[in-house]
């Protein structure tokens, strides 16, 4: 008996989900087919059998889906949504990919192979894993700790496509950051979200900010409610649903607390950035309609405020402050952040 | 009254009794998203079958550099001081081992947990795993002073640290309702121990799974496994400690200690979906500067209560 096809046909797939710029729509689609499925999204390349690239990964950003492929430890399957409307067949085709056993089977040998091969040829190595050694430095307490180069994304989960921020990180506190973005299109500076509602923009900038903030189920039912926005669903049920859930959501004081005092943005930044993360979350959640966060030139100061604000600050406080910029790399077109720190 | 002790061939049933309590706190957990995801919640009772199924068919990994000893045992010794920690939990009157000091026993057995992610994090070589590990050590400086409080004010309500002892002392009155302030914030270290909920930082979305990071395959399943039986058991200690135990009308005493387990575990889960997290820097000056006082306080009100009656 087949004790791993019969064990792989029970398991629920689990996607690794990166998105390059300008494949918010591919994005959107992939994550409505996900949680209309019941699938799961893996936070870590480690626990996901399954890659997902949505829209057109460019020249740069393939290297990076390489790496995150390398890191996926098997069963596995890679596939590329570039268009909404293939999201659904991509992923079934993928499911079916993750069940043949056969040609599972032959992947994990290749790559044992490969691996005792490198291994062989690297023999000798006199750092752990043949990896360089942290370099140290003071941190802000004048303690001499490991400075560790990080850099958070463009292949993070819940993280604006394409944007990459070079760090150097002592203990968890943030001391040296640098902006990047990874595949900005020349010209071609279209946001997915111009004639879209844009109660839906806020909602997919909210969600993706409550996934960070470790409220998954929120987020969860955030997705929820743009989908239905965006399929032009404003019936009285979703209006009811969307006042419940934004109530909800406005009302906790633990993430108002999580969040008060964080990144805060001075008078010069353009209105929506404004004031620190729980200002710019609640603006979204304004029953009047809330700031859309996509424009073009607002995204663009977000990319500018960025490494300001999140400089001196550990590693979750960085995730809200980007989340709550919300940049959208989609309609900055090809532009390179001049702010570095 | 003392609590009884059981006969050798019960042991086993202490990992059989967490195992099926922390399976229907995974299978809640999986209902509870479908529900939010709009998907329908019939599904959430295989859930946690299936992604066992998906895990025990997933390769393990190996990282460069990583120290494999500590970060295989960081997940094995969840499940471990899980089942270790249950052993003076008792169901009805009968615990595997009434210890003399029952209670500072599960207090050990839950330190070993704060080993056990910081080796996980540690032996990874990861900066997540790295940054996750020092989350449940500042999580850990956090909730423990204010949750051994806690302990004290039912031990020191009982006048004994053994279990069963704590159980007979409230026969008159619970000490949930004796002691409101304990219960709570024994229920807020609860979720925190078992890095759960709002307390998940340590493992959290942001971090790409902190801790947990790079595990894999059998690895993760050990300490997915791991997390939900040590969920049950803080969830089936509360109720010797602050429930009267296997106190109840009618049923027998283990129906009514399962019953209520069942009930403070189901409370754990659906605080767990309703709340976001916590942010450890904020965390660890309320924990300090409101809870510990507060426990402290807590601990002098029952030591007068003991005194004057």
């Amino acid at each position: 008996m087949d004790v791993t096809g019969w064990l792989l046909r029970r398991a629920v797939p689990r996607a690794f989900v990166v998105t390059a710029v300008g494949g918010t729509g591919a994005r959107l689609a992939v994550e409505a087919e996900l949680r209309e499925r019941g699938w799961y999204e893996a936070a870590s390349p480690a626990e996901a059998d399954m890659l997902v690239a949505c829209g057109h990964p460019c020249a740069e950003l393939s290297p990076v889906l390489d790496r995150v492929w390398d890191q996926m430890p098997g069963p596995r399957v890679r596939a590329a949504a570039a268009a909404p409307e293939r999201a659904a067949g991509v992923l079934d085709r993928a499911r079916a990919e993750l069940l043949d056993t056969a040609a599972q089977r032959r992947d994990a040998e290749e790559r044992d192979g490969a691996a005792r091969g490198r291994a062989r040829e690297e023999g000798g190595e006199d750092m752990p894993g043949g990896l360089p050694m942290a370099d140290r430095g003071e941190d802000r307490d004048g303690l001499t700790l490991d400075r560790l180069h990080v850099s958070l994304g463009p292949a993070l989960p819940a993280w604006p496509a394409g944007l990459s921020l070079s760090t150097v990180v002592q203990g968890d506190v943030v001391q040296e950051a640098r902006v990047r973005l990874v595949g900005a299109r020349e010209g071609g500076s279209s946001s997915f979200w111009e004639g879209k509602p844009a109660r839906a923009a806020s909602l997919d900038a909210a969600q993706n900010l409550l996934a960070v903030a470790g409220w998954p189920a929120a987020a969860l039912e955030g997705r929820r409610l743009r989908d239905a926005l965006l399929r032009g669903e404003d019936g009285p049920r979703t209006r009811e649903r969307l006042r419940r859930w934004t109530l909800r959501v406005r009302r906790s004081r633990l993430l108002r607390w999580a969040t008060a005092g964080l990144g805060e943005a001075d008078g010069r930044a353009p209105a929506g950035l404004r004031g620190d993360v729980a200002d710019r979350w609640s603006r979204w959640l304004d029953p009047d309609g809330g700031f859309p966060p996509y424009r073009a030139d607002a995204s663009r100061a977000a990319l500018d405020l960025l490494p300001g604000l999140v400089i001196g600050q550990e590693l979750a406080a960085v995730r809200l402050i980007v989340a709550s910029l919300a940049p959208d790399t989609g309609a900055v077109g090809a532009y390179a952040p001049g702010g570095s720190a | 009254m003392n609590g009884t002790t059981a006969p050798l061939w019960a042991a086993p049933l202490v990992p059989a009794l967490l195992l099926a309590l922390g399976y229907g706190a995974a299978a809640g957990t999986a209902a509870l998203r479908a529900r939010a995801a709009g998907a329908a919640p019939s599904a959430a009772l295989a859930a946690p079958a299936r992604e066992s199924a998906r895990l025990l068919v997933q390769r393990r990994r190996t990282v460069p550099g990583a120290d494999v000893l500590l970060w295989r045992l960081g997940g094995a010794l969840v499940p471990v001081a899980a089942v270790l920690g249950a052993l003076v939990v008792p169901l009805g009157p009968t615990a595997v081992s009434d210890l003399s000091v029952g209670v500072v026993w599960f207090n050990a057995m839950e330190v070993l947990v704060w080993a056990a992610l910081w080796m996980l994090g540690w032996g990874s070589n990861s900066v997540w795993g790295l940054v996750g590990g020092y989350r449940f050590l500042v999580q850990g400086l956090s909730y423990e002073l204010p949750h051994m409080f806690a302990l004290t004010c039912a031990a020191l309500g009982a006048g004994s640290l053994r279990v069963g002892d704590v159980v007979a002392a409230q026969e008159q009155v619970w000490f949930a309702a004796l002691m409101p302030a304990a219960f709570a914030v024994y229920l807020v270290s609860a979720m925190a121990m078992a890095f759960w909920g709002p307390f998940g930082a340590p493992v959290g979305r942001d971090l790409a799974g902190g801790a947990v990071a790079e595990l894999s395959g059998v690895d993760r399943l050990v300490l997915g496994v791991g997390r939900y039986m040590f969920l049950a058991l803080v969830a089936a200690m509360a109720v010797p400690l602050f429930l009267g135990g296997d106190a109840g009308p009618l049923l027998p005493g283990w129906v009514w200690t399962l019953a209520k387990t069942a009930g403070v575990l189901g409370l754990l889960v659906w605080l767990g979906h309703r709340l976001p997290a916590v942010r450890m820097d904020r965390f660890a000056e309320a924990a300090w500067v409101v809870l510990v006082p507060v426990t402290l306080l807590q601990a002098l009100a029952v030591a007068v209560y003991v005194l004057v009656r």
